[in-house]
């Protein structure tokens, strides 16, 4: 009915409509159902979708995958926000607070706990044996370290390493400046420190040069 | 020679006239050769719907078909009497070569004017407004309705629009089994509906 049997194969078939009564009822069947389908198609009941080919899903599937990428995007801003505005928050809380501890006689081991930010102002271990006892409470995420540093010199930038008492490297904090106190201020994750003893290192980077040395002691409230 | 017109209609009616036992057809030709005159009608019974169809597919308009139809069984009946048939076995090819010779010869008796412009037109359009009927259109509005849309796309792209399926496939992405399976489904689906449309016309009207 396509016109797609080579003309010998036609001529079997057509002979064989003549013979056989089930094949003739079948192909009037199908002619049938043909003219049907080409009235409909014409008369508009089946009418022609636009149909974008077998890449029609991908444009859902892009719309769906951006969606997801802008949600996650957002909420990663959001969470960037967030901690920025902690860091920002601590910071002040730390430079108030120490601002505050200036006023008061400073001491070897001087543990100072304010507000919500644990803080702990170091003293060089010169003497060896020393040092700084920090108390931090159990449910605190961060706590702060606060190095004094010689007035302003040759050196803008410093590092802070901290170790454990095995001597293994713990955090490394570089590009550090001044702050307004022209002090050394670091804020560390609370739970890389477990009670015990840390050895923290300030050294200048340009050039790099072991400044001061310090023990600190982490105990648990 | 008095010969039973049969109605185009019923050339497309289910279950229409039996044929195509070559045991029959020998018997059939027999029986014309001695004179039986309901042997002459039972040939145009037998096959008369199928040559109709055929010559549907061969030529411009319903009314050419016919003729070629009455043509054609005429010299059939002809070459039984005469006992030109030498295989009586055979006798569904000899229709369908004698169908071809008509054929032939009505194209070159039409006028060039005419030739060229029925050239232009589709023979199948004529075959398909033949089985065109109410019945058929009741069916398919039943059978398209249980479809899915792309399962209708697919018949519109390859009855109407006549893609290959490869093409269909790239449009729509329905191919290989589906495909077969579909058709199939589809069909199924409107032979039942044209079947019981066609019955309960015919129990209304109380049979032809």
């Amino acid at each position: 009915m396509r016109g797609e049997l080579a003309e010998e194969e036609r001529r079997d078939f057509e002979e064989h409509l003549l013979d056989c009564t089930e094949c003739f009822e079948d192909v009037q069947s199908m002619e049938r159902f043909v003219a049907g389908v080409r009235h409909s198609a014409r008369s508009g009941s089946l009418a022609a979708r636009v149909h974008a080919g077998r890449l029609r899903w991908l444009v859902p599937a892009l719309a769906a995958c951006l969606a997801i990428v802008l949600a996650a995007g957002a909420i990663w801003v959001a969470t960037l926000r967030r901690s920025l505005d902690e860091s920002v928050r601590a910071r002040d809380a730390l430079e108030a607070q120490l601002a505050q501890s200036k006023s008061r006689p400073s001491q070897v081991g001087t543990e100072v706990a304010a507000g919500n930010l644990p803080i702990a102002v170091l003293r060089a271990d010169r003497a060896g044996g020393s040092e700084t006892v920090l108390k931090l409470p159990v449910s605190a995420n961060t706590m702060a370290l606060w190095m004094d540093v010689e007035p302003p010199g040759r050196y803008r930038t410093f590092s802070v390493a901290l170790m454990d008492a095995e001597g293994r490297a713990l955090e490394n904090a570089r590009g550090l400046a001044r702050n307004s106190e022209g002090a050394i201020a670091v804020i560390l994750p609370a739970k890389t420190f477990p009670p015990g003893v840390y050895l923290v290192r300030l050294s200048s980077e340009d050039p790099a040069r072991l400044l001061a040395q310090y023990r600190l002691r982490v105990a648990r409230e | 020679m008095d010969f039973r017109r049969i109605d185009a209609t019923e050339s497309s009616a289910p279950g229409g006239s039996r044929a195509g036992d070559p045991s029959s057809d020998i018997d059939l030709v027999a029986r014309i050769q001695s004179g039986e005159q309901n042997a002459e009608a039972e040939l145009y019974e037998r096959y008369g719907p199928r040559v109709f169809y055929l010559a549907l597919s061969r030529t411009h308009s319903r009314e050419d078909a016919e003729d070629l139809r009455s043509e054609t069984l005429l010299r059939v009946l002809s070459a039984i009497r005469n006992r030109q048939l030498r295989e009586p076995g055979a006798l569904a090819r000899f229709i369908l070569r004698t169908l071809d010779n008509v054929v032939l010869e009505a194209a070159r008796r039409e006028s060039r004017a005419r030739l060229a412009a029925s050239q232009q037109s589709d023979p199948r359009t004529h075959v398909h407004e033949h089985f065109l009927d109410d019945h058929v259109k009741d069916a398919i509005e039943g059978t398209l309705k249980g479809l899915k849309p792309r399962e209708r796309d697919f018949l519109r792209l390859y009855y109407y629009e006549e893609l290959s399926k490869e093409e269909i496939a790239l449009r729509i992405g329905i191919a290989g089994e589906r495909v077969r399976l579909l058709k199939s489904r589809a069909l199924k689906s409107f032979r039942e509906r044209f079947l019981r449309g066609w019955r309960k016309d015919s129990d209304t009207s109380g049979g032809k």
